[in-house]
C-alpha cells in the first residue's frame, strides 16, 4: 500500500482518543465505585442492579415499619400486663370481700375497687405520640365522637350516669372507639394485626369493667340502694352475685393472659422477620455489588494498562512527523 | 541548420516547468481535505523527416492525471451517512441519559421506589402528620422531575425540528452548489483536454457533506456531470436540481406532530415524500417522529412515550385509591373524591403532572382511610404501596420493573447505537486510509519529482544555450 504523508496521522489520532476515552472511563470507575458509568456500558446488570436497589429500600421501609410496630405492640403489652394484673387485683379483693363481707364494713373495698378501675379506665385511654392504642382505627382526640354522655375525646371514659336500682352508682364505662383491627404490611402480600380490639381486652361491651362496676355496686350499695354502713353484711344473694362477679373477672384475667401471650408470641415473629430483612438486605447488597461495584482491583490494572499504552502513544506522537527526502537535500 | 533545438529546448522547458508547478501544487495541497494527487503525463510531439531520418521534435504536456477512484468515493459516502446518522442517535441518546440522571442513585426509579415506601410507612402511621408532609415532598420531587424529564425531551424534539429545517437548508445550499460544479465541470471539458480536477474534487466535497445528511446515489454521466438520488427518487441531473423540504403533518385524531422530507418543485401538487434511510436529516427526523414523540403511534420505541405513559398510570392508580378515601379530619357525608395528582385541565401527562393543591395546603386530608373517621385507618396507603407491585401497572410489569426495564432498553439502544458507530466509523477510516494511499500527497515522491522536473528544466535551458552557442558560432562564420 502506498504510504502517503497524512496515513499515519489520522488513524493516530482515533487511536490517541480511544485510549484516553477508555483511560478516563477507568479512572471515573475508580473514583466513583461504580463499575456503570453509562446506560451502555452494561444495560443488562444496570437494570438488575436498579431493581435489587428497590428491593433493598423496599426491606428497609418493611423493618422501620416493624420497628415501629413493635414500639407501639410492646408499650401495647405492657398495658395488657397492667389490665391483667389490676384484674386479678381486683379479683383479689373480690375474694377477700367475701371474708370481709361476713364481717362488714365493705364499703372501703369497694372505693379501692373504684380506683383501680379509674386506673383501668386511664390505662385503656394510653397513647403514643397521640395516637390511642386500644381504640381500634379511631387512633386520634378528632375522630372520637364527644356527644353526652361523653365529657371528653378519649376513647374510654368513667362517667356517672342515671342511677338506678340494677346500678346504684350510675357508674359506667363507655368506649367511643371502634373494634376494628390495625394491620401492618409483613411483606408485599401478608399483613399483621398490630392492635388489641377493645372487645378483646375487655370482653363484648365492657363486659369485664362492666362487671367490676358491679362488684363496687355490690359492695358499695344495699339491695335497696343506700350505702352500705359498717354494720351492713353481705346476703346470701349478695354473695350469690359476688360469685357471679368474680367468674367473669376471672375469665377476664384468663382471656387478658392469652391476649398478652398471642402478643407476645406476635412480637417474637416480628422481631424474626425483622432479622430475616436484615439477612436478605445484607445477601442483595452483595449481589447488588457484584453487579455494579467496580471490581478495584481489575479497574487498577486497565487503569495501569491505558496508562502506559497513552504514554508509549504519545512518545510515538512526538516521532509521527517523519523525515522526508526534503529534509535530506541541500 | 534551423531553429529546431531552439523549439526542443522552448517546448522542454514549458514542459518541465508545468511539471514542476503540478508538483508544487501537490506539495502545498498535502493536508488540503479531498485533493486528490496530480501528474503531469508527458509526451513525445510529433517526429519530423530529415536527412531520410525521423527526428523528434522535442516534449508536450499531454494531461494532468488524477487519482480519484469512484469505488472509493462511493463506499466512503455511504459509510458517512451511516458515522452521521449513529454518531448523531448517540448525541441525543446521552443527553436523554443525562435528562434520566442515569445511571445513578437520583432517578426516578429511586424516587418512584421511596414514594410507595413513603405509602407503605404511612400505613403503620396514617396519623402522623410528619410523615404525610414527607410524602406530599418526595411526590413533589418525583412531579418535578417528570415534568423536568418531560419538557426537557419536549425542547430537544424542538431542537431536532429545527436541526431538521435547517439541514434542509443545507441540502438546498449542496444541491446547488453541486448543480453549479456540474456546470462548471461541462464548460471545463470543453475548454480543455480534461476537466478541472479541482472542480472534480470540490464535487466530491460536497457529494460527501451531502451524504452526511442523508444517504444518496450518483449517476454519471457520459459529460463528466452526475445525478443525485435519495431513495430512487431524482433530486439532481446535471444543472437541474429540486428542493427538499420539511413538512409537518398532523394527525387529527391524536394530534400526533411528525415532520416528512418532501421533494418541493414550487408546486404542492408536485410534492413527493423522500424516505432517507440514514445520514443526520434520517437521524432527527426518527428522533422526532418516533423516539422523541409523547404521542408517538408507530411501534418504534419512544423514549417521550414511555415516560409519558408511566406518568400517566402512576397518576391513575395513585388517584383511583384515593378517590375513595378519606383524608383525618374528614367527617360523615359524601366522599371528597380527592386524586392525589392532578394536570392541567382533563388531562394529565408527564409535562403537567403536579400534587392536588389542596393536599399541599392541608396534609391531613391526603385519603389514606377507607372510612370516614377512621384517622388508623391506612387501607388506602396499604394499597397505594402495593401499586408498586402491581403487575398491572404497565404493559404487564410493575412500576419498578416497568421503569428499570424502560432504563435497560435506551441502554441497550444506546451500546447498539455506539457500536454500530464505532464499526462504521472503523470502516469509514480504513476506506478513507485506502483513498488517501491512491489519491493522497507522498512528500517523498513530491520531493523526487521536483528534482526530476528541476534537473530537466536546467538540462532543457542547457539546450538552449548550446542551441544559441551554435548559431552564434554560425552568424559569426564570415566575419
Amino acid at each position: 500500500m502506498r504510504v502517503t504523508f497524512n496515513s499515519p496521522i489520522k488513524p493516530y489520532l482515533n487511536n490517541l482518543e480511544n485510549i484516553q476515552n477508555r483511560k478516563i472511563n477507568e479512572e471515573m470507575r475508580i473514583s466513583t465505585g461504580n463499575r456503570i458509568q453509562s446506560l451502555a456500558d452494561d444495560p443488562s446488570n444496570l437494570v438488575d442492579s436498579k431493581q435489587l436497589n428497590s428491593k433493598i429500600e423496599k426491606n428497609n421501609t418493611f423493618i422501620n415499619n416493624i420497628n415501629e410496630s413493635l414500639n407501639e405492640m410492646k408499650l401495647a403489652s405492657e398495658s395488657i400486663d397492667f389490665f391483667s394484673n389490676s384484674m386479678q387485683k381486683i379479683r383479689d379483693l373480690s375474694i377477700d370481700s367475701t371474708q370481709i363481707g361476713v364481717q362488714g364494713n365493705t364499703v372501703n373495698m369497694a372505693v379501692y375497687i373504684k380506683g383501680i378501675l379509674d386506673d383501668m379506665v386511664k390505662e385503656a385511654n394510653k397513647d403514643l405520640n397521640g395516637k390511642f392504642l386500644f381504640s381500634g382505627t379511631k387512633t386520634l382526640a378528632n375522630s372520637i365522637d364527644n356527644t353526652p354522655p361523653s365529657t371528653n375525646n378519649q376513647p374510654y371514659e368513667l362517667i356517672e350516669g342515671d342511677k338506678t336500682s340494677e346500678n346504684p352508682s350510675g357508674l359506667q364505662v363507655i368506649f367511643k372507639g371502634n373494634n376494628n383491627d390495625r394491620t401492618m404490611n409483613k411483606d408485599n402480600y401478608s399483613t399483621e394485626v398490630i392492635n388489641v380490639s377493645s372487645n378483646k381486652l375487655f370482653g363484648n361491651n365492657l363486659e369485664a369493667l362492666q362487671s367490676v362496676i358491679g362488684l363496687y355496686n355490690l359492695l358499695y350499695y344495699k339491695s335497696d340502694g343506700i350505702a352500705r354502713t359498717k354494720d351492713d353484711y353481705l346476703s346470701s344473694d349478695d354473695f350469690q352475685k359476688l360469685n357471679n362477679y368474680q367468674k367473669v373477672i376471672a375469665d377476664n384475667v384468663n382471656s387478658l393472659n392469652v391476649v398478652n401471650s398471642d402478643f407476645g408470641a406476635k412480637i417474637n415473629r416480628l422481631e424474626l422477620i425483622q432479622s430475616q430483612y436484615d439477612s436478605d438486605n445484607i445477601r442483595l447488597k452483595e449481589i447488588k455489588s457484584i453487579k455494579s461495584d467496580t471490581d478495584v482491583a481489575k479497574t487498577a490494572m486497565n487503569l495501569k494498562l491505558e496508562d502506559t499504552a497513552l504514554s508509549y502513544s504519545l512518545q510515538v506522537g512526538s516521532n509521527l512527523i517523519r523525515n522526508t527526502l526534503f529534509d535530506f537535500l541541500s | 541548420m534551423g531553429f529546431s533545438s531552439l523549439e526542443i529546448g522552448k517546448r522542454a522547458l514549458i514542459a518541465q516547468k508545468f511539471g514542476l508547478d503540478i508538483t508544487g501544487n501537490n506539495i502545498a495541497n498535502v493536508n488540503t481535505p479531498g485533493y486528490s494527487r496530480r501528474t503531469t503525463i508527458l509526451a513525445e510531439t510529433d517526429q519530423t523527416k530529415q536527412s531520410n531520418n525521423y527526428l523528434g521534435t522535442g516534449v508536450i504536456v499531454q494531461k494532468i492525471q488524477n487519482f480519484r477512484e469512484e469505488y472509493y468515493d462511493k463506499e466512503i459516502r455511504n459509510t458517512l451517512s451511516n458515522v452521521s446518522n449513529y454518531d448523531n442517535d448517540s448525541t441525543y441518546l446521552s443527553r436523554v441519559e443525562t435528562l434520566l440522571a442515569e445511571p445513578g442513585d437520583t432517578g426516578i426509579n429511586e424516587i418512584v421506589t421511596n414514594f410507595f415506601n413513603k405509602f407503605e410507612e404511612l400505613s403503620v402511621k396514617p396519623e402522623s402528620t410528619a410523615l404525610r408532609q414527607n410524602l406530599l415532598s418526595i411526590a413533589s420531587t418525583l412531579t418535578d422531575r417528570l415534568n423536568y424529564t418531560a419538557n426537557s425531551i419536549s425542547d430537544l424534539r424542538d431542537e431536532v425540528k429545527k436541526k431538521a429545517i435547517s439541514s434542509t437548508d443545507n441540502i438546498n445550499s449542496l444541491l446547488s452548489d453541486i448543480a453549479s460544479l456540474n456546470t462548471q465541470i461541462l464548460k471545463s471539458r470543453n475548454n480543455s483536454t480534461s476537466e478541472s480536477q479541482s472542480l472534480i474534487d470540490e464535487r466530491a466535497n460536497r457529494l460527501e457533506d451531502l451524504s452526511k445528511l442523508m444517504d444518496i446515489k450518483i449517476g454519471s454521466n457520459d459529460d463528466g456531470s452526475i445525478n443525485v438520488f435519495v431513495n430512487g427518487i431524482n433530486l439532481l441531473t446535471s444543472n437541474v436540481f429540486s428542493s427538499v423540504k420539511i413538512d409537518e403533518q398532523v394527525n387529527q385524531s391524536t394530534g400526533e406532530r411528525t415532520l416528512v422530507l418532501m421533494k418541493s418543485d414550487g408546486t404542492n401538487s408536485s410534492n413527493i415524500e423522500l424516505s432517507p434511510q440514514s445520514g443526520e436529516l434520517y437521524s432527527n427526523l426518527k428522533l422526532y417522529n418516533v423516539s422523541l414523540d409523547d404521542l408517538d403511534s408507530s411501534t418504534g420505541f419512544s423514549i417521550a412515550k414511555g415516560i409519558n405513559d408511566f406518568a400517566v398510570s402512576l397518576a391513575n392508580k395513585v388517584n383511583s385509591f384515593t378517590k375513595i378515601g378519606y383524608g383525618l379530619n374528614d367527617v360523615a357525608g359524601s366522599n371528597p373524591q380527592r386524586d392525589f395528582f392532578v394536570g392541567n385541565g382533563l388531562t394529565i401527562n408527564a409535562s403537567n403532572i403536579k400534587i392536588n393543591p389542596g393536599l399541599i395546603i392541608n396534609p391531613s386530608d391526603i385519603p389514606l382511610s377507607t372510612q370516614v373517621g377512621e384517622t388508623g385507618n391506612s387501607e388506602i396507603a396499604s394499597l397505594i404501596s402495593k401499586i408498586s407491585s402491581d403487575n398491572t401497572f404497565l404493559n404487564n410489569q410493575n412500576p419498578i420493573d416497568y421503569y428499570t426495564n424502560f432504563i435497560g432498553k435506551i441502554g441497550n439502544l444506546t451500546k447498539d447505537t455506539l457500536n454500530s458507530l464505532n464499526s462504521t466509523k472503523l470502516i469509514n477510516q480504513q476506506l478513507n486510509s485506502q483513498r488517501d494511499s491512491v489519491i493522497g500527497v507522498n512528500l517523498d515522491e513530491e520531493a523526487v519529482n521536483l528534482i526530476k522536473f528541476q534537473k530537466a528544466f536546467e538540462a532543457a535551458s542547457r539546450i538552449v544555450n548550446t542551441s544559441n552557442d551554435i548559431l552564434g558560432t554560425l552568424v559569426n562564420l564570415g566575419r
